[in-house]
């Protein structure tokens, strides 16, 4: 716990270093990291909690067995995301199974309204219904719409965590907008609690 | 939660004696990387040193009378094993390239153009100081499965349908002449009504080269008769016999 109050006025460029000395000071990394990466992952897998955070575990002790490989040049955090991803890419292919995407209200809004989309009759829209969508795109599309809308990396900062160019990053986001909307539009989304005469569609 | 995943975290790394990977392993992994990238650029570059000699010593000036047409020269002058080395290394560069710590932020078409342009540049240097010659003589003379560009070239001029013939004058009579062609056969040549150019000397053993008609499977007219130059280095005959200790002996 002392090292814990130690860390908050260190870098994660100097923590790794401090890590690489001494393994408590790790600690601070994970505290650091936690919540963002166990909230990413289940945005990337739709696992449930408890699996989630065996996998988070799995994903800390990677990083901390990588830790000499990261380099100053990256930021920190695209790395550890980086190492985050392609974790639960690589197990998500093992399993071959994923639950639902897993949003807060609040980071809900933030999606809907960085998307663009829009209710025809108001901006209340079906979050259920939509996040099942979500679900149904491909990994490599919703990976990219967590990165941006959700997890707010620009990017440059999603380019060093897919490890993919830039113009990439930002032809897949487009696309991944684009099969978000097609698939809402195919399934003409309906509020379940609309009134049958007042149809609520989501207009993208 | 955070205490209990990083108190799990931490014990795990304790109880199972978890420690960070060397930082030389991390950079000999990176080291691996860019060095097959400069292998794969050097031996691409030698690969283009020896298609640009193949080029070079094709007999450019009869493309016309030996294919047709300049590209068609081209591709049946171009050495496709060559040629198969090059894409091959271009591509290993590019995997390589593309697979160092930042190759990931460059598109494909950089990385491609990198790995094909540095290749390209190189080979045109190792030309320059007579690495592709050096390398296709010494392939020719050391490698029994290496024909060679000569080979290549000799084979153009062994097409009796285009009327196109080369081969040692064996022996000189009045108005004709019995050759033997690349492929040791035997030909009755006519000379009468042929152009001979002011280099070619008829002589038994000269090499020449004849543009002509064919009249049946040993017989050929002659039109245009010129020296055949040797460009480039030919297998020597005991790679193909087994004759070496033999000849060394003598």
């Amino acid at each position: 716990m002392g090292i814990l109050l130690d860390c908050q006025t260190k870098t994660d460029g100097e923590l790794v270093i401090l890590t690489l000395e001494n393994s408590g000071y790790f600690a601070c990394l994970i505290e650091r990291y936690e919540e963002k990466l166990l909230r990413f992952i289940r945005r990337i897998s739709g696992v449930n909690i408890q699996d989630a955070e065996d996998v988070l575990q799995e994903v800390f002790i990677k990083v901390y067995k990588n830790l000499n490989a990261y380099d100053n040049n990256l930021k920190f955090s695209s790395w550890i995301y980086r190492i985050t991803r392609n974790y639960v890419i690589s197990e998500f292919r093992k399993k071959k199974s994923r639950g639902e995407v897993f949003l807060v209200d609040e980071e809900w809004n933030i999606f809907v309204s960085d998307l663009n989309i829009e209710t025809e009759l108001d901006k209340e829209i079906d979050k259920e219904i939509l996040l099942k969508v979500l679900d149904k795109i491909d990994i490599k599309y919703r990976e990219v719409l967590v990165l941006k809308f959700l997890e707010g990396y620009n990017y440059k900062e999603i380019s060093d965590i897919l490890k993919k160019p830039v113009g990439t990053v930002g032809t897949l986001i487009n696309r991944a907008k684009r099969k978000l909307r097609q698939e809402i539009s195919v399934r003409g989304l309906i509020h379940p609690l609309a009134d049958k005469t007042k149809n609520k569609i989501i207009k993208i | 939660m955070t205490e209990e995943i990083s108190k799990k975290v931490l014990e795990k790394i304790k109880k199972e004696e978890i420690k960070p990977e060397a930082k030389w392993k991390f950079l000999l992994k990176n080291y691996f990387v860019w060095g097959l990238f400069a292998i794969s650029i050097i031996v691409g570059a030698l690969a283009v040193a020896v298609i640009i000699f193949g080029i070079k010593i094709s007999d450019w000036d009869m493309y016309d009378r030996l294919a047709g047409g300049p590209v068609k020269f081209l591709i049946m002058t171009l050495s496709y094993f060559w040629l198969l080395i090059f894409v091959v290394f271009v591509s290993v560069a590019y995997y390589n390239l593309k697979h160092t710590k930042k190759g990931y932020k460059y598109n494909i078409f950089t990385i491609v153009a990198v790995s094909l342009l540095s290749t390209i540049l190189l080979g045109g240097f190792a030309y320059t100081v007579g690495f592709g010659e050096k390398l296709e003589n010494s392939l020719v003379q050391k490698a029994p499965f290496y024909n060679g560009m000569e080979h290549k070239r000799e084979m153009m001029w062994n097409q009796h349908e285009r009327g196109v013939l080369a081969g040692k004058i064996l022996e000189l009579r009045e108005g004709e002449l019995d050759l033997e062609d690349i492929e040791k056969i035997r030909w009755r040549v006519f000379t009468g009504s042929a152009e001979m150019m002011p280099t070619v000397v008829l002589e038994d053993g000269k090499m020449i080269g004849i543009f002509g008609k064919k009249i049946d499977d040993n017989t050929f007219e002659a039109h245009k008769i010129m020296p055949f130059k040797k460009n480039g280095l030919k297998k020597p005959p005991c790679l193909f016999e087994g004759r070496c200790r033999e000849m060394k002996e003598k």
